[in-house]
């Protein structure tokens, strides 16, 4: 009778509740369990239901082992999950499907070792046996070992977050293959293990460790080779915010010049304005302060939309132009509809500096910035006058600044910022002049397509 | 003979936009037949017994700005060509849904006048892709219907389906995809699969990511891997125009 309530306490209290535990625990430790009162209670109410199927069905299945307990393992995780934890029925679906790759795993390698190194027969540990009681033991110590393993592994650096879909695939595919390749391994052990002698068994077994250190080597490559391109990129952008900065920093001054130069201007004027009032000649002074209003008002506004940041990028760049003898004309809508200011500025700033590089070098100095909206269309068209013929010289428009390191990179912007909002991208020449034009639709299901975050300094 | 309004309240600016016209117009050999108003109310009169090809049009007017009278033509679903003429070099303007022929600025038409004389050879292409269509539908009645008019065209046997924005269920024309597709080429109707036709000028979006464009109807078309490209550079080529 004793005996008879050990065997249960043990093969229903310990076993299936470690079995639960491990089966549950990683739903729960990565994806957070559902907000509400009930989680407690309803755990425990769970956990009991659980009990009471397993128990009612124990002649078919068996908890430990054998494919009855695949499906037990992978319905009661996913049950759990959807009930109980948050995230999506994809990422639920994920986990409980590794947990119990994983624990199958381990309890055929697990079965199998001990039959080999105790030279057990694997009824034996499969019996009512003192061997089966430890083995059991073990095998949930693994589990939850590997369970809490797992929860770590995802959980600490978010690195799931951080590796690209690529990459992603590569660890699932390969992780697929090396579990069907254990499971014919195992299969080959199981149906020939009589006819093999201790050495080929010993193989096996060091196959099967090969597999899993394989998986583990790969996982973690793929994740260091998986950062250390993040960083790169982040380098990258950090590159390209410092040759924005300095880019800033000279048109200011040359603001400054521009400011010093007005003042300058004024004083004189003022002096003149002064004798011209003094000596009665009012015709001339008035016709002085038209002429003079003109020059100040062609000074620095070309063009007034509703996006400060735009106008400040577009106006600060055109002056700058302008200052250097360039012939600059503008004509702008007043609103950009939902297009991102920052994403803006960098792709009008690059296109602009571009642009306005290639107008000083050539001979008729003449720069032009046009954004203009249709019923379906906003498309912005950046055009500069050209000596000679870009699209044949160097048809991919690489940089032809010395410094190609920090330089180069402003197309690669304008071009990830069209992908970003499906926006067309296209550039020709015609007459002498060189056209770049981006051309944003109106379509507003699909201005969010793809995720993308450029780096904020 | 190509038929031009100017509409510009101020005449000295009409007649210096018609005197560029003259000039350029006569380079290239075609004869036009001008008429200026000054007022909207003048254009909208003529409009009723006169058939425009383009429409000049200054943008800051004091009764009724060039924007709102676009957009008036508009709801009247005039297609008539609208090229804006603006005075001040710096101007903004607000946002609009016409989609206009041309801008042009005060230095485009008296400096750069090889803008005018672009904008000029466009319209006169243009005026040659203007071909009208007789079509007919279910029950036998025929339509005119212009080829700026056209969605996109469905091969269908031995017919040819036109969606257009005259009716709400295609127009037929007994005709062979493959026979018409170089001429409907000429006409910015181009090829982007088996089995369709689809005008540039209605598209909405050229959705790379899943190959597939959106029209200005909403409709959803597939592109074939075999016209991708011709389909890609037309689009290209048209957004060139409209800047």
């Amino acid at each position: 009778m004793l005996a008879k309530i050990l065997s249960f306490l043990y093969e229903y209290v310990l076993i299936n509740g470690c079995f639960m535990l491990t089966v549950t625990l990683p739903s729960y430790g990565i994806l957070g369990a559902k907000k509400g009162r009930f989680f407690t209670p309803g755990t425990i109410i769970f956990y009991i239901s659980v009990w009471i199927v397993s128990y009612l069905f124990y002649d078919i299945a068996s908890t430990v082992s054998g494919f009855v307990s695949i499906f037990e393992g992978m319905a009661t995780a996913l049950i759990y999950s959807f009930i109980f934890c948050k995230g999506s029925a994809f990422q639920k679906l994920i986990i409980s499907f590794l947990t119990n790759l994983i624990m199958i795993l381990i309890s055929y390698i697990s079965m199998y070792t001990q039959t080999i190194l105790f030279s057990v027969p694997v009824e034996e540990i499969m019996g009512n046996t003192p061997t089966h009681y430890i083995s059991c033991i073990v095998v949930n110590a693994i589990y939850l070992l590997a369970a809490y393993l797992l929860i770590k592994i995802v959980n600490k650096k978010h690195i799931i977050s951080k590796i690209k879909r690529t990459e992603l695939i590569a660890i699932v595919i390969s992780f697929i293959i090396s579990s069907i390749t254990s499971a014919i391994v195992l299969s080959i052990f199981y149906r020939y293990s009589e006819q093999f002698t201790f050495a080929v068994k010993i193989y096996l077994i060091a196959c099967l460790v090969a597999i899993i250190l394989f998986n583990i080597l790969l996982y973690y490559f793929i994740y260091r080779i998986s950062m250390q391109n993040r960083i790169e990129s982040e380098n990258e952008m950090l590159k390209i915010e410092n040759e924005y900065r300095e880019k800033h920093y000279e048109e200011i001054k040359v603001q400054h010049e521009q400011i010093r130069k007005l003042r300058h201007d004024s004083k004189s004027s003022l002096s003149v304005l002064r004798s011209l009032i003094i000596s009665g000649k009012t015709d001339k002074a008035i016709e002085f302060i038209d002429k003079s209003a003109e020059e100040i008002g062609k000074i620095n506004t070309f063009i007034k939309t509703n996006n400060d940041i735009v106008n400040a990028v577009v106006n600060t760049k055109l002056s700058a132009a302008q200052a250097a003898g360039i012939k600059v004309t503008a004509l702008s809508v007043s609103d950009f509809g939902d297009i991102d200011s920052y994403d803006l500025c960098h792709l009008i700033g690059n296109l602009l500096d571009n642009a306005v590089c290639a107008a000083k070098q050539s001979d008729e100095k003449k720069l032009g910035f046009k954004a203009i909206q249709s019923e379906s269309r906003l498309t912005i068209q950046i055009s500069n006058s050209i000596d000679n013929s870009v699209t044949k010289s160097n048809p991919g428009l690489l940089t032809t600044k010395n410094d190609k390191l920090s330089h180069g990179l402003g197309l690669k912007i304008v071009k990830d910022i069209a992908d970003k909002y499906n926006a067309s991208t296209d550039f020709y020449e015609k007459d002498n002049e060189f056209n770049f034009i981006i051309s944003f639709a109106f379509v507003p299901s699909l201005t969010n397509v793809k995720t993308y975050k450029l780096q904020q300094a | 003979m190509y038929k031009v309004a100017i509409l510009d309240d101020s005449p000295e600016d009409s007649e210096e936009i018609l005197y560029h016209l003259t000039n350029t117009f006569s380079e290239i050999h075609v004869r036009i037949k001008a008429s200026c108003f000054t007022k909207s109310e003048e254009f909208f009169k003529a409009l009723k017994n006169n058939e425009f090809d383009v429409l000049f049009l200054d943008i800051v007017m004091p009764e009724q700005n060039g924007f709102e009278i676009a957009k008036k033509l508009r709801d009247m679903k005039n297609e008539l060509y609208i090229i804006f003429v603006t005075h001040h070099n710096d101007l903004v303007y607000d946002s609009f849904d016409y989609a206009p022929f041309q801008f042009l600025t005060k230095d485009d038409l008296y400096k750069e006048t090889y803008l005018l004389k672009k904008t000029v050879t466009r319209l006169i292409d243009h005026k040659k892709k203007d071909v009208i269509f007789e079509l007919f539908d279910e029950s036998k009645d025929t339509f005119e219907v212009s080829s700026r008019e056209i969605y996109y065209i469905e091969n269908d046997k031995h017919y040819l389906n036109y969606y257009t924005s005259v009716s709400d269920h295609p127009l037929r024309e007994r005709a062979n995809i493959s026979e018409r597709e170089e001429y409907l080429k000429s006409l910015d109707i181009v090829r982007i699969h088996r089995k369709y036709l689809v005008n540039i000028k209605s598209i909405r979006l050229l959705d790379n990511q899943y190959d597939q464009v959106i029209l200005k109807n909403g409709t959803k078309l597939p592109i074939s891997r075999t016209y991708k490209k011709q389909t890609e550079m037309a689009y290209k080529i048209h957004i060139r125009t409209t800047v």
